[in-house]
C-alpha cells in the first residue's frame, strides 16, 4: 500500500499528503457534552434496534432500517470509545 | 497542509455546506455540530491508521445524513488507500451530487480515474478543479495536489505522443 501512495502521488517522488483532500471541518470542543449526547442516541438507537427484533414481522423496508440502525450503532459505539480513551489519557 | 498533532480540538470550519433538502435527511435530530464531531473523529482515526474504525465512522455517518458530503470524502479517501478505486470514484460522485464545487471531490475522481488508467476522464475533471483551485477556496496544499496531478496528466500525454511517433 505504501507504494501504492507513492505513485499516486507525485511524479518526482516528493511528498504530499492526500490527507488534503479530508477538509478540516467542525470542532470537538467539549468531549464530556458530545460524550453525553452520543449515549443517548446510542441509547435510543438500542432500543429501536430491539424493537426491530421483537417485531413480529420483518419486512423488506424493516431490513434497511435495520441495516441504518446497526450501523449507526456501530457508527455511535467506536465513537464513545475513542472518546472514552481521551477523557482516559486527560 | 501544516502536519497536526493528533488530539482533537478546535478547527475553524470549512464551509462544506449540508444541501438544503439535507435537515429532512438528517435522521433523528442529529445537529449539524454532532455530525462535524463525528466527521472530525473519523478523521483523526484516518490519521492515526485506524482505517477500520474511520470507515464504520463514515458508514454510519451516511446512513443518518445522506447529505452530508464530508462524509463522503471520508469513505472516499478509505477507498482510495485500499486500492478501491471505482468506490472512489463512486464515493467522490456522491459528494459532488451535495456540493458540486467540492474541490476535493474532484480532485478525488481525477486521481481515481487516473488510477484505473481513464486519463480522458480524469483530464476533464482536472479542468474542472483548475477554475475553482486558483480562486479563494483553493488552499496551497490544494493547489500542490492539483499541480501533481497536472504533471501526472501531461507525462501521460507525452507518452502517448511518443508511442505515436515510434
Amino acid at each position: 500500500m505504501k507504494n501504492r501512495i507513492e505513485k499516486l502521488l507525485f511524479h518526482d517522488e516528493s511528498r504530499l499528503p492526500l490527507l488534503t483532500l479530508l477538509p478540516e471541518v467542525g470542532a470537538v470542543e467539549d468531549l464530556s457534552k458530545l460524550r453525553v449526547a452520543l449515549s443517548a442516541r446510542l441509547e435510543r438507537v438500542e432500543l429501536q434496534l430491539g424493537e426491530i427484533s421483537a417485531g413480529a414481522q420483518r419486512a423488506r423496508i424493516a431490513d434497511e432500517n435495520d441495516s441504518r440502525e446497526r450501523s449507526e450503532r456501530e457508527m455511535l459505539r467506536i465513537a464513545l470509545n475513542w472518546i472514552s480513551l481521551q477523557e482516559g489519557e486527560g | 497542509m501544516s502536519d497536526k498533532p493528533e488530539d482533537v480540538r478546535a478547527l475553524t470550519s470549512q464551509a462544506l455546506p449540508i444541501s438544503r433538502g439535507a435537515s429532512s435527511s438528517v435522521r433523528q435530530g442529529y445537529s449539524r455540530s454532532e455530525l462535524e464531531a463525528l466527521y472530525a473523529l473519523g478523521r483523526t482515526m484516518l490519521t492515526s491508521g485506524d482505517m477500520g474504525s474511520a470507515e464504520r465512522i463514515a458508514k454510519g455517518l451516511i446512513g443518518i445524513a445522506p447529505d452530508f458530503s464530508p462524509a463522503w470524502l471520508l469513505l472516499a479517501y478509505h477507498a482510495l488507500m485500499q486500492g478501491k478505486h471505482n468506490d472512489t470514484i463512486f464515493n467522490a460522485r456522491q459528494a459532488l451530487r451535495v456540493h458540486p464545487a467540492c474541490i476535493e471531490a474532484l480532485l478525488f475522481l481525477v486521481i481515481g480515474y487516473f488510477e484505473i488508467e481513464d486519463f480522458q476522464t480524469g483530464g476533464t475533471f482536472l479542468g474542472e478543479v483548475a477554475e475553482l483551485v486558483h480562486g479563494e477556496r483553493g488552499s496551497p496544499e490544494l493547489k500542490r495536489l492539483y499541480d501533481s496531478q497536472v504533471i501526472r496528466f501531461e507525462e501521460r500525454l507525452r507518452q502517448g505522443r511518443r508511442k505515436m511517433l515510434e
